[in-house]
C-alpha cells in the first residue's frame, strides 16, 4: 500500500472500506488544510469520490475534523419521485436540494461553503491559483470569465494547481495555501480542455445544472501532495475569456487590482483592516494585469512568458 | 473642516493613485492621490478651507491657487457626500 506522509490516501483503501465508511463513520479526507468527513449513502457521491479523490490523504484518528458534511436523500415520497440530495455542515441544512444525480456536484459547492463561511484564518479571494517556477499567479474572476479553462490547461500543462476556486491568503505570512481540489468546468470549457490534454481525467458530467453542464477535472497528484507547500503571489491576472479575440496582457494599476481583488473575496468585510491589510500587502509584491484571451495555446505561452 | 467623527482611515498610495479603508464601515474606495492626500492630512488634524488650499497647491507644485480652489472645491462636495468630512460651524 502507497502512503504518502505516513498517511493512506483514499484510492488505496477497499472499495467495499470507502462505501462503508462514507455510510457509517464518515470518509475522513484531508483536502489542503481542511480535514473533511464526509458521510453519504448515495453511490453517485462514492463515484465522485472514488474518481477524483482518490490520491487525497485521510485524516487521521487523533486528528480534528474541520467540516462534518453529509449528503443524503431527501426523505418521503421525494425518494420515488424525482429523487433529491440535501447537502448538511453539522446538520445544518444551508441550501434547498438538488436533484439526486447532481449530488457529486453539491458536494464541492457545499465544501465551497464551508470554507468561504468558516475559515477566516485566511483571506479567501474568489480566484484560480497556480504555480510555476516559484510563482504564484492569482485569476481573479467572476464565473464565465474562463480563469478555471485557463488554469485547468496551466495545470495539465505542468503548472501546479493551488486552487480553482478559493485563493486562500494566510492573514499571518500573506502566503497562498493550497487547496488543490477538482477544477470545476462548464459548458463548452469541458470540450476544450478535454481535446486539450488526452490525459485529462474527468468525473460525471452533471447536465442541467444551476450553471448549465458541469463536469469535474481530477487534480494532478503532484498538487494533492503538495498542499502543504504554500506560495507567494507573484501575479495577479484578471482574465478574460473572448471569442475571437486577441491575446491582450495589460498591465493594471495597483490600486485598481486591490479595489477589483477585495469585490472578488469572501470574507474582506468580515476581517475588517485584517482584511485590508493583507490585500495591501499582496497587491504590493505582485504585478497585475488585465488578461483577454481566447486561443488557449497563445495563453498559455504568454503565462509561461511571465515566469521566465 | 475635520473628518467626521469617529472615521478612522487608513492609506496606500501607489503612484498616483490611493486606496482609503474607512474601518469604521468597512468600505474601500479608489482616489487621485492629491484627493487622498487632503484626507490623509485632515485625518491628522482640522484645517480651514484656505490651509486645505494651501496643502493642495503644496501637493500640486504646478497648480495655480486659482486652480486649486477650485479642487477645492469639488473635492470638498464629494467628500461630504460620501460623509467622511465635516465643516465646522
Amino acid at each position: 500500500m502507497k502512503i504518502k506522509e505516513g498517511r493512506v490516501c483514499v484510492g488505496e483503501l477497499p472499495v467495499a472500506e470507502i462505501k462503508k465508511k462514507l455510510v457509517t463513520d464518515g470518509l475522513r479526507i484531508k483536502i489542503g488544510p481542511f480535514n473533511t468527513s464526509l458521510n453519504s449513502s448515495i453511490n453517485s457521491v462514492f463515484q465522485h469520490v472514488k474518481e477524483l479523490y482518490s490520491a487525497f490523504p485521510l485524516v487521521k484518528e487523533d486528528e480534528i475534523i474541520d467540516f462534518y458534511v453529509r449528503l443524503e436523500p431527501t426523505s418521503s415520497l421525494r425518494r420515488w419521485v424525482r429523487p433529491q440530495v440535501n447537502f448538511s455542515f453539522d446538520g445544518y441544512h444551508p441550501f434547498l436540494p438538488l436533484p439526486l444525480i447532481q449530488a457529486g456536484a453539491m458536494f464541492e459547492w457545499g465544501l465551497n461553503w464551508c470554507i468561504a463561511n468558516y475559515s477566516h484564518q485566511y483571506l479567501i479571494v474568489h480566484a484560480a491559483v497556480i504555480e510555476y517556477k516559484g510563482h504564484a499567479f492569482i485569476f481573479p474572476g467572476s464565473p464565465g470569465s474562463g480563469k478555471s479553462t485557463l488554469c485547468a490547461a496551466l495545470a495539465e500543462n505542468g503548472w501546479r494547481l493551488l486552487s480553482d476556486e478559493m485563493g486562500l491568503i494566510s492573514l499571518l505570512d500573506y502566503q497562498l495555501y493550497p487547496v488543490p481540489r477538482p477544477i470545476s468546468l462548464k459548458n463548452e470549457s469541458i470540450e476544450v480542455i478535454q481535446k486539450y490534454s488526452r490525459n485529462a481525467v474527468f468525473g460525471q458530467t452533471f447536465l442541467d445544472t444551476a450553471k448549465g453542464t458541469l463536469s469535474h477535472l481530477r487534480p494532478s497528484n503532484e498538487a494533492v501532495y503538495q498542499k502543504d507547500i504554500s506560495a507567494k503571489a507573484s501575479k495577479i491576472i484578471f482574465p478574460k475569456y473572448k471569442k475571437n479575440s486577441n491575446t491582450d496582457l495589460k498591465p493594471i494599476t495597483k490600486a485598481s487590482t486591490l479595489l477589483q481583488l477585495a469585490d472578488n473575496t469572501f470574507n474582506y468585510s468580515v476581517l475588517g483592516k485584517t482584511g485590508f491589510d493583507t490585500l495591501t500587502e499582496v497587491v504590493d509584491n505582485a504585478d497585475c494585469y488585465e488578461f483577454t484571451y481566447s486561443n488557449l495555446i497563445e495563453a498559455i505561452e504568454k503565462m509561461d512568458y511571465l515566469c521566465d | 473642516m475635520f473628518l467626521c467623527s469617529e472615521v478612522e482611515l487608513c492609506f496606500k498610495y501607489w503612484d498616483s493613485e490611493c486606496v482609503v479603508y474607512n474601518v469604521l464601515s468597512g468600505d474601500t474606495y479608489l482616489f487621485d492621490s492629491l484627493s487622498a492626500n487632503l484626507l490623509d492630512v485632515l485625518s491628522q488634524k482640522s484645517l480651514t478651507q484656505s490651509q486645505l488650499i494651501s496643502t493642495i497647491v503644496h501637493f500640486s507644485s504646478t497648480n495655480t491657487i486659482c486652480n486649486a480652489e477650485s479642487f477645492f472645491v469639488d473635492w470638498q462636495k464629494r467628500f461630504q457626500k460620501m460623509e467622511l468630512i465635516e465643516i465646522e460651524d
